[in-house]
């Protein structure tokens, strides 16, 4: 159920009523009844999928504590599950298999991101990080916990685990935080993402592809898609971490302004952190990271950005998205010098690359795309100067976000000390400014990954 | 985290905190939604509604002079469709663009407010999607129950299912909103294809069968019959595309199922279903008629309405007692 619906919206204070007003011994079963309230909406097969690689996960430790082997095996089970239902027909059609034409593929719901979660229990257990855990409860809800089930952030196990297993304490100063992050996700979501930006950005699309592209302009379809998928994935994720502090947990956070980075190298230390600081930690270290010499480390970062790439999406389009972040961080590691003396320039020559790159992730067809960057008109063009305007808008609306969140510690403070009549009014205020603004059913763009 | 105490004598309530936080919250919402629903609908004539207000007085200038004998009440599809000078010249075209069923029952109330006001024959017609989608104009007229029954029937199957309940199907704040997204649209940058762009196969259209939109559909018929009106349902023509979308996609050929089931039980024999009369030619996109359209199908629906004894020549018992609300 996307966070951003009236029926999430409507069932949360429901689900965070009981859940505080339950013993603390219960709680763990109210929120696996909540998880499983919320998730239902995607049907009971992708329930028992979850339920049934979870509980292989978590028993395969019970029955052989001590075997590597198990470890190793569950591992490669994991990716198999995750290929069967997200690489076959891929694969299939790259073969020629001709069956695979006909088959229609749905992802089960957070398959992507559980999968992952998945293999760093195991690798932490390998690793001696952690021990395994001694309850299903709890691990069950590590995958499980709904806040971040759908889409991430992609958690760690050993401090998210134990944090089920310890159970939480009321807080209301926690509590009020959560839900003024909450909020603001909210809103990035629902006006900017859904109200503001996914018709124009559909319609910008819709010519492209309707023109096999001869029409539209290369920077401003990527600024615009850069714009909305930033509103949607960060306003998700805000809502995820919200909802997460409401109900006493922490989650990571996944955004740090991205289109303030000055390079690609930071732009990955910025978005989407749980999912790059994963495959930094369990493929491109495991690689040899950049302890095996120059070029070595080209490609071991070339690996990890196709394999991210591919992680998207079972399409050639973002396995070239992979590709070109690649290259950008190739790209920055062999001119680092040139760039020490040009930072502004350095930061916006970048900053257009990152932009250009959503053209493959959001285009159906590579067709379009190598039709419309043939064009000379699609670089130059009366829509130009606009999309130029558009990026000084994100930029500036980046920078915003970027004061909030060095104001943060200041403003829990003076969040702690409004009064909580004056709290509930406003929260009530800004739930009928946000709910008023959805008007469609849109699915938060990385649910489909 | 450190943790942060509370200013005031809500910290009392202890363990029911968040139970009282939220129950004041959602006492706000309500409050202001309701001020804004009412506030709205006081405004409305006058802000949103100029064309619908018009209509109306046009209508009630004429009907002080002489009744009208037919009135075509529905939303854009009877607005540019029906030609009254053809189905009966002593019709008028009470068609508004974006009227959806929780319009009815002032529609009623108006028409009943008056004899004079009151014609002998109603047609009533909504577009599929007026009937199946959750944006109602006038939450405030909904059936609460039967909306409620839907709320939680659609639950999984439409996430947003809550909204007419919640806030008034946005139609107040999101309707200020749209005026400023409408300029905003025009500011923003586009481009328009210099390649005509292949025809699109008409998208299967998400409608969910509503117990809400055809119990108002009942009342409206129920009030006015028992004022003497006679209400006929006119299914008006649509696209050939659309109409196998809406048989193509399951939840819409369940809708399109208990649509029918729906109105051949309020309406019985007093229906004319016209709805694939048109070519597609003569229709300007799925469900508008053209010109040519409106006047091919307002000739044929005034043959019909002669043959269900609903022309103009025919009459209509006067109702034993008129009950005006």
């Amino acid at each position: 159920m996307p966070f951003s619906s009236v029926n999430f919206l409507a069932t949360l204070p429901l689900l965070l009523v009981v859940y505080w007003a339950l013993p603390r011994a219960w709680r763990r079963g109210w929120l696996i009844v909540a998880s499983t309230i919320v998730y239902m909406a995607a049907g009971w097969r992708d329930l028992t999928l979850l339920l049934a690689v979870t509980a292989l996960n978590w028993g395969a430790h019970r029955l052989f504590p001590r075997a590597r082997a198990a470890r190793t095996a569950l591992i490669v089970f994991d990716v198999l599950v995750l290929a069967w239902f997200k690489y076959r027909l891929f694969l299939a059609a790259n073969l020629g298999l001709a069956s695979a034409a006909h088959e229609a593929l749905i992802i089960p719901l957070g398959l992507s991101f559980y999968t992952f979660q998945l293999i760093s229990y195991q690798v932490e257990i390998a690793q001696g990080i952690m021990k395994a855990c001694p309850s299903f409860e709890s691990f069950f809800l590590y995958i499980f916990f709904f806040p971040h089930h759908q889409a991430g952030p992609i958690m760690r196990p050993h401090a998210f685990i134990r944090s089920f297993l310890e159970g939480r304490r009321w807080r209301l100063g926690r509590f009020k935080i959560g839900l003024a992050i909450a909020a603001w996700g909210l809103f990035k979501k629902i006006w900017l993402a859904d109200y503001l930006l996914s018709r124009w950005v559909g319609g910008l699309y819709g010519t492209l592809e309707a023109s096999h592209g001869a029409s539209g302009n290369a920077l401003l379809l990527g600024v615009a898609y850069g714009a909305q998928i930033y509103a949607d994935f960060s306003g998700y994720s805000d809502i995820a971490v919200g909802v997460g502090r409401m109900f006493g947990f922490k989650l990571d956070r996944n955004f740090h302004q991205p289109y303030l980075a000055s390079g690609p190298s930071e732009f990955w230390r910025r978005w989407h952190v749980t999912l790059s600081s994963w495959l930094r930690d369990y493929v491109y270290i495991p690689l040899g990271g950049n302890r095996r010499g120059a070029a070595r480390t080209k490609l071991n970062l070339m690996l990890v950005m196709l394999i991210g790439g591919l992680w998207h999406g079972a399409q050639w389009t973002f396995v070239f998205w992979g590709f070109l972040h690649g290259a950008y961080l190739i790209l920055e590691q062999a001119t680092q010098r040139v760039w020490k003396r040009v930072p502004a320039v350095k930061y916006l020559f970048f900053q257009a690359l990152f932009m250009l790159a959503w053209l493959p992730f959001r285009a159906h067809r590579a067709a379009d795309l190598f039709a419309l960057v043939a064009r000379a008109d699609a670089w130059l063009s009366p829509q130009t100067g606009p999309a130029l305007l558009l990026f000084a808008a994100v930029a500036l609306f980046s920078k915003f976000e970027d004061a909030l969140e060095r104001a943060f510690p200041r403003l829990v403070v003076r969040l702690a000390a409004v009064p909580d009549v004056a709290f509930a009014a406003a929260t009530a205020a800004a739930s009928l400014l946000l709910i008023s603004g959805i008007k469609y059913e849109v699915m938060f763009i990385y649910q489909r990954f | 985290m450190k943790s942060c105490s509370s200013t005031s004598g809500f910290r009392r309530l202890g363990r029911g905190y968040a139970a009282a936080f939220f129950a004041l919250v959602f006492a706000f919402f309500g409050l202001a939604n309701e001020v804004l629903l009412h506030a709205y609908a006081r405004v409305e004539g006058r802000v949103f509604g100029r064309a619908w207000t018009q209509k109306k007085e046009a209508y009630a200038a004429r009907a002080a002079a002489r009744p009208w004998r037919v009135a075509y009440v529905g939303d854009s599809t009877v607005d540019v469709g029906a030609r009254m000078d053809l189905i009966d010249p002593d019709g008028f075209n009470l068609g508004r663009s974006g009227m959806d069923p929780s319009r009815l029952p002032g529609v009623a109330r108006w028409l009943l407010c008056a004899p004079a006001l009151r014609p002998r024959v109603v047609l009533l017609t909504f577009e599929p999607s007026h009937l199946g989608e959750d944006a109602y104009a006038e939450p405030l007229a909904l059936p609460f129950a039967a909306a409620l029954g839907d709320a939680a029937r659609l639950y999984y199957a439409q996430s947003n299912s809550f909204k007419p309940l919640l806030c008034g199907g946005c139609g107040y704040l999101t309707s200020l909103a749209d005026l400023v997204l409408a300029r905003l649209e025009t500011a923003l940058p586009g481009e328009t294809s210099s390649v005509p762009a292949p025809a699109a196969p008409a998208a299967a259209p998400k409608l969910y069968a509503r117990a809400a939109s055809f119990r108002l559909l009942e009342d409206f018929r129920r009030r006015l019959a028992d004022a003497g009106v006679r209400v006929l349902w006119v299914d008006l023509p649509m696209r050939s595309g659309f109409r196998r979308a809406l048989a193509e996609s399951p939840t819409s050929r369940a809708f399109a199922s208990y649509e029918e089931d729906r109105l051949a039980a309020i309406f019985g024999p007093d229906r004319v279903d016209l709805s694939a009369l048109l070519d597609d030619r003569l229709l300007v996109d799925d469900v508008h008629a053209s010109p040519e359209g409106a006047e091919v199908l307002s000739r044929e629906l005034a043959r019909r309405l002669a043959a269900l004894g609903a022309g103009p020549g025919a009459t209509v018992a006067e109702p034993a007692s008129i009950k005006v609300r």
